[in-house]
């Protein structure tokens, strides 16, 4: 008996009387060397293999976003495929000029928002949601959520989409919807904040990393 | 961070392009990673059921989008059915080439199938309890007799010789649509001495009941002293529920200047002939540009009509408008006169139609 590919989603779903038909999913390819924008020409004339590529190469990126604004692991899937449908839904029209991240972004932003605000009321900031599953965290974890907590949202955004999410910073300037100069002015402002800060001076001031 | 508190978004942009690009050490990105960067990856099961509600999604939307646009497509070529409809009905208005349904005779009941006996339309429909009220066309043998009247006088030289002025369009298509039919059709009629073929005579069913009579009826008009130019009437026959009539013919006047059978419309026949109880409104018209001219009271035109069954067909007629030479509406008075039985009814058997000619004329 051979062991199923945990990388190949089932066909259909165990458990139910009457499965829906199985959607056919193409064989996963972990690397993938074609373009954002290729892959979005491809899915927009109906390549369903084009958009599951787009898929698997950005659901981690917006997984990690959308937990940022959002307080738990359901609402966060919710906030996924939303977003995901809201991509479907203006693949037809869409001419992709940068990494699909800079589309993502301020969708997964404003989508995650909505349901926070529909389902709790309130609009929470990043820091705020992240700090609710600090039990979890290492020390180290908590003293730089706790700063960067403290940061104003603007440069939360650009530090964590610049060092967490690894964008550049046209990527970041593209995705926030502001010039490059103002990503660079707000980068070093939150450096040099926690740069400030004696729990996170060492780690972050570069002469003393050596 | 106290000095960039009141910069406005050019400053900070404008601060940012002298920056240098900001760097991190590594072990300070890979702390933030840590921090925020969720590694949890997700099931496989999960990315099966976010691409399957997707494309779920998807494909309801498009059967949506389907939907609408064939609604849209079938509104859009309604309309313009709708549009090319009203537009061929207005031009064949204005052209004079109006059908039946637009006829000056119009009826809101269809009329049953019935044998076809000629081309063109009927004018006289089959009449019923549903029936609406006559509504006359605009156009009368007046105009038509106008158009003839000043077409002869700009022919040089042309001498009015009583006849029926010979197919000029202008004045054949105004005739049509008094009798509600169009030009070709009055002209194909006009040159025809039988509307009815004999051999139907004898084929209706209703022919067993009973013998075959034929019957006449004269049309009548007085105008006192004044001569009598042009005139049109509307025949109503009326089929009783125990007979049907099986053939009709007409003829002309006994003046020579309406000798001629009058203009009518052969397919209103076939509303009558071979049904029980049937009626239809016949429009007849005729006019004589010539000098000698009829006054007084005068036969302008005969009914001929074969009869099988028991019932009595009616016979009423209604002056529409009789002018004098000079193309104005002259008072007078129409009447129908039923022949008497010792002078035209007989009977006759279908066989004896059938080996004589049906025709009168």
């Amino acid at each position: 008996m051979s062991t199923p590919d945990p990388g190949q989603p089932p066909l259909h779903f165990t458990g139910e009387p009457d499965p829906p038909a199985p959607i056919k999913f193409p064989a996963r390819k972990e690397e993938d060397g074609r373009g954002d924008a290729l892959l979005v020409s491809l899915a927009s004339r109906g390549d369903d293999e084009a958009f599951m590529a787009l898929y698997r190469r950005h659901k981690n990126f917006v997984m990690n976003v959308a937990r940022r604004f959002t307080r738990d692991e359901s609402e966060a899937l919710d906030v996924l495929q939303d977003t995901f449908a809201y991509l479907l839904k203006r693949l037809p029209d869409l001419r992709l000029t940068a990494k699909l991240s800079t589309f993502l972004y301020p969708a997964v932003k404003n989508i995650a928002l909505t349901i926070r605000r529909k389902d709790r009321g309130v609009a929470l900031t990043p820091s705020h949601d992240r700090a609710l599953d600090s039990a979890a965290d290492s020390p180290l974890s908590v003293d730089i959520k706790a700063l960067i907590a403290n940061l104003p949202e603007g440069q939360q955004e650009v530090l964590l989409l610049r060092f967490v999410d690894d964008l550049s910073l046209r990527e970041v300037a593209a995705a926030l919807g502001i010039p490059v100069g103002t990503v660079k002015s707000r980068l070093h402002q939150a450096i040099a904040t926690l740069r400030e800060d004696p729990r996170t001076r060492a780690l972050f001031d570069l002469e003393e990393s050596g | 961070m106290s000095d960039h508190a009141n910069t406005t978004p050019n400053d900070e942009a404008a601060r940012g392009d002298a920056l240098p690009d900001p760097v991190l050490p590594r072990r300070a990105v890979a702390a933030l990673r840590e921090a925020y960067g969720s590694t949890r990856p997700l099931a496989a099961s999960t990315d099966a059921v976010v691409l399957r509600t997707l494309f779920e999604q998807r494909r309801r939307t498009n059967a949506r989008k389907s939907v609408v646009r064939t609604l849209q497509v079938a509104a859009v070529f309604a309309l313009v059915a709708t549009t090319v409809y009203i537009g061929n009905r207005n031009r064949e208005q204005a052209s004079g080439k109006a059908d039946a349904k637009n006829a000056p005779v119009t009826i809101a009941a269809a009329p049953p199938a019935a044998p076809e006996f000629g081309r063109g339309e009927s004018a006289g429909r089959l009449l019923d309890e549903r029936s609406a009220p006559v509504q006359l066309a605009g156009v009368t043998i007046l105009d038509a007799f106008k158009k003839a009247r000043e077409v002869e006088q700009k022919r040089k030289g042309f001498v009015s010789s009583g006849e029926r002025v010979a197919e000029i369009d202008e004045v054949d298509s105004l005739v049509a649509q008094v009798v509600g039919t169009d030009r070709d059709t009055l002209r194909a009629t006009d040159r025809s001495d039988v509307e009815v073929p004999p051999e139907a005579i004898i084929k209706t069913d209703v022919g067993k009941a009973g013998p075959m009579r034929v019957i006449s009826y004269d049309i009548k008009l007085d105008t006192g002293s004044r001569p009598l130019a042009a005139f049109q009437v509307e025949v109503e026959l009326s089929a009783p529920d125990t007979a049907a009539v099986t053939g009709l013919w007409l003829r002309g006047g006994d003046h020579p200047a309406l000798q001629r059978r009058p203009y009518f419309n052969n397919r209103v026949t076939r509303d009558l002939k071979n049904k029980p109880g049937s009626r239809v409104r016949i429009p007849l018209a005729n006019f004589d540009t010539g000098g000698d001219l009829p006054t007084g009271d005068m036969l302008v035109a005969r009914v001929v009509l074969t009869v099988v069954g028991t019932g009595h067909p009616g016979v009423t007629a209604r002056l529409v408008v009789a002018a004098g030479p000079e193309a104005t509406a002259i008072p007078a008075s129409v009447r129908v006169v039923e022949r008497g039985d010792s002078e035209i009814r007989s009977e006759v058997k279908p066989s004896d139609v059938k080996s004589k000619d049906a025709s009168p004329r």
